[in-house]
């Protein structure tokens, strides 16, 4: 299972290095101007993006084919990604505690772990979609659900300017808990595609 | 005599095609040349024994059913299929830090001499490799975690001749030196006869014979003779025949045949050719 996840981190190299750029871009932004929400809800855009794309190479080079024939079951196969994608997600949450944490803007952490649940929480709902139709239905899909999203963190937003964190507490914990349960119910899904699946 | 693979039964249902309950094992220690035309259902049935696809029927490795192997089962059979399945954009050495993660036999001392003896530079992206390297690396990869059961799909098609004889002869190694089975399937027949024990056939998913090779070709043989002196011959025993202006030539089953006829060799070629085209005349061949 290592192998899989280290496979997909070659593959994904050139996307890390965006990614790097992104942080450093951030901790550019961190230190000439105060609110950084933007550039950190955009890393965990350019990481999503990245993640969706492990799918297009293993398609583009058949390699699920190989896979199935290595020491490896289908159902680690899976369990791979999704832990690359927690470990991943997790990373850029601590980049940017600890970037924010330095430029003195602790008190934006609850926004940033907001974000990381929503991003986990849209990285298992696409991933069953990537399984079932390959990626590129998947990618139509991602848009569709991103719209959504992207609609209801607005709104969100817009609220969080007049109202105190407080009153957002439970949409606050809707959230978190649908992140914590989206990874148990998508892994269980997208190990039944898969093992279904024919090469 | 144990089996490393053993199909019983087993059928697959296509829209247009499919498997029709193939019947055949691999023995312990034995190379089994698996041929048939473009189509015939040669690379399905591989399928079905790696578990790519799913299948009716029933088929065992190493004595157990196929669909419950263990990871221990599985890192010793070493697959080569016609196309390349390794992930392009990564470089060799990348692939092999991959594998020896991933199988825990992996010898990289093996990998190193078998890419150097192949001239596979391991700096390279797998996608700048040429369709014969793409061959060898996978053959490479197989032979490196200590396989028992080979199973090649097409491996020797994009090969070339000299490149052919030295990976027959390094699994011919392999079965009489470590026991090793293996499971080939082509449709270039001069290169599973070289190497094979047995052979099964198919045609149109149907399994035509399976049989151990040099009974096979002990029982047929290749007769030619005149028109007239043709039809003294048993019709039951032959064939297929091709007419020609300076008379025919038929595969015939050589009991069936007086030795008043010159019985030559019959190659798996000439077998596999005239029980497709069975009573058609070839006019030019």
């Amino acid at each position: 299972m290592f192998g899989l996840i280290l496979k997909d981190l070659f593959n994904l190299k050139k996307q890390f290095i965006i990614v790097l750029s992104v942080i450093l871009l951030f901790a550019v932004f961190g230190f000439f101007k105060k609110d950084f929400s933007f550039v950190s809800s955009f890393m965990f855009l350019v990481l999503m993006a990245s993640i969706i794309s492990a799918w297009s190479y293993d398609e583009y080079s058949k390699f699920d084919k190989y896979i199935a024939t290595m020491p490896v079951s289908r159902k680690n196969t899976v369990i791979a990604r999704y832990i690359l994608s927690f470990i991943l997600t997790a990373l850029i949450f601590l980049t940017v505690t600890i970037i924010s944490l330095i430029t003195k803007e602790g008190e934006n952490i609850i926004i940033y772990f907001a974000l990381m649940c929503a991003s986990s929480l849209i990285f298992n709902i696409i991933a069953p979609f990537m399984y079932k139709f390959g990626s590129q239905t998947g990618r139509i899909i991602i848009l569709v659900i991103f719209a959504v999203f992207g609609a209801a963190a607005f709104i969100v937003y817009k609220q969080m300017m007049t109202v105190t964190f407080g009153s957002l507490k439970i949409p606050f914990i809707i959230l978190i808990v649908s992140a914590v349960l989206s990874y148990i119910i998508s892994p269980l899904i997208s190990v039944k595609i898969y093992e279904k699946k024919e090469f | 005599m144990e089996n490393a693979v053993e199909l019983i039964n087993v059928s697959k249902k296509y829209k247009n095609f499919g498997l029709d309950k193939i019947n055949f094992a691999v023995p312990k220690g034995t190379v089994v040349g698996f041929i048939g035309r473009n189509g015939a259902g040669k690379t399905t049935t591989v399928k079905s024994i790696l578990n790519l696809i799913s299948y009716d029927g029933k088929i065992k490795i190493f004595g157990k059913d196929s669909l419950s192997l263990k990871s221990s089962d599985k890192e010793k059979i070493g697959v080569v299929f016609d196309e390349c399945c390794f992930p392009t954009m990564l470089k060799v050495k990348e692939l092999e830090i991959i594998l020896s993660k991933s199988y825990k036999n992996w010898d990289k001392k093996l990998f190193d001499i078998y890419t150097e003896k192949f001239s596979l530079p391991q700096n390279m992206k797998i996608e700048s490799y040429s369709r014969g390297m793409k061959m060898k690396l996978e053959f490479a990869v197989a032979v490196s975690h200590h396989s028992e059961l080979y199973i090649l799909d097409e491996a020797t098609s994009g090969l070339d001749p000299v490149m052919k004889d030295e990976l027959l002869d390094i699994l011919r190694d392999l079965v009489t030196e470590k026991g090793c089975s293996v499971l080939m399937s082509s449709h270039i027949l001069s290169d599973i006869e070289y190497l094979c024990d047995f052979v099964a056939f198919i045609d149109n998913g149907k399994l035509l014979l399976y049989e151990e090779k040099d009974e096979l070709i002990d029982k047929f043989a290749i007769v030619k003779c005149s028109q007239k002196e043709f039809e003294d011959i048993d019709g039951g025993a032959v064939i297929g025949k091709t007419v020609s202006r300076y008379g025919v030539e038929a595969l015939v089953i050589r009991d069936k045949v007086s030795d008043y006829f010159q019985k030559e060799k019959a190659d798996l070629e000439c077998i596999m050719r005239y029980m497709l085209k069975g009573e058609k005349d070839g006019g030019e061949n």
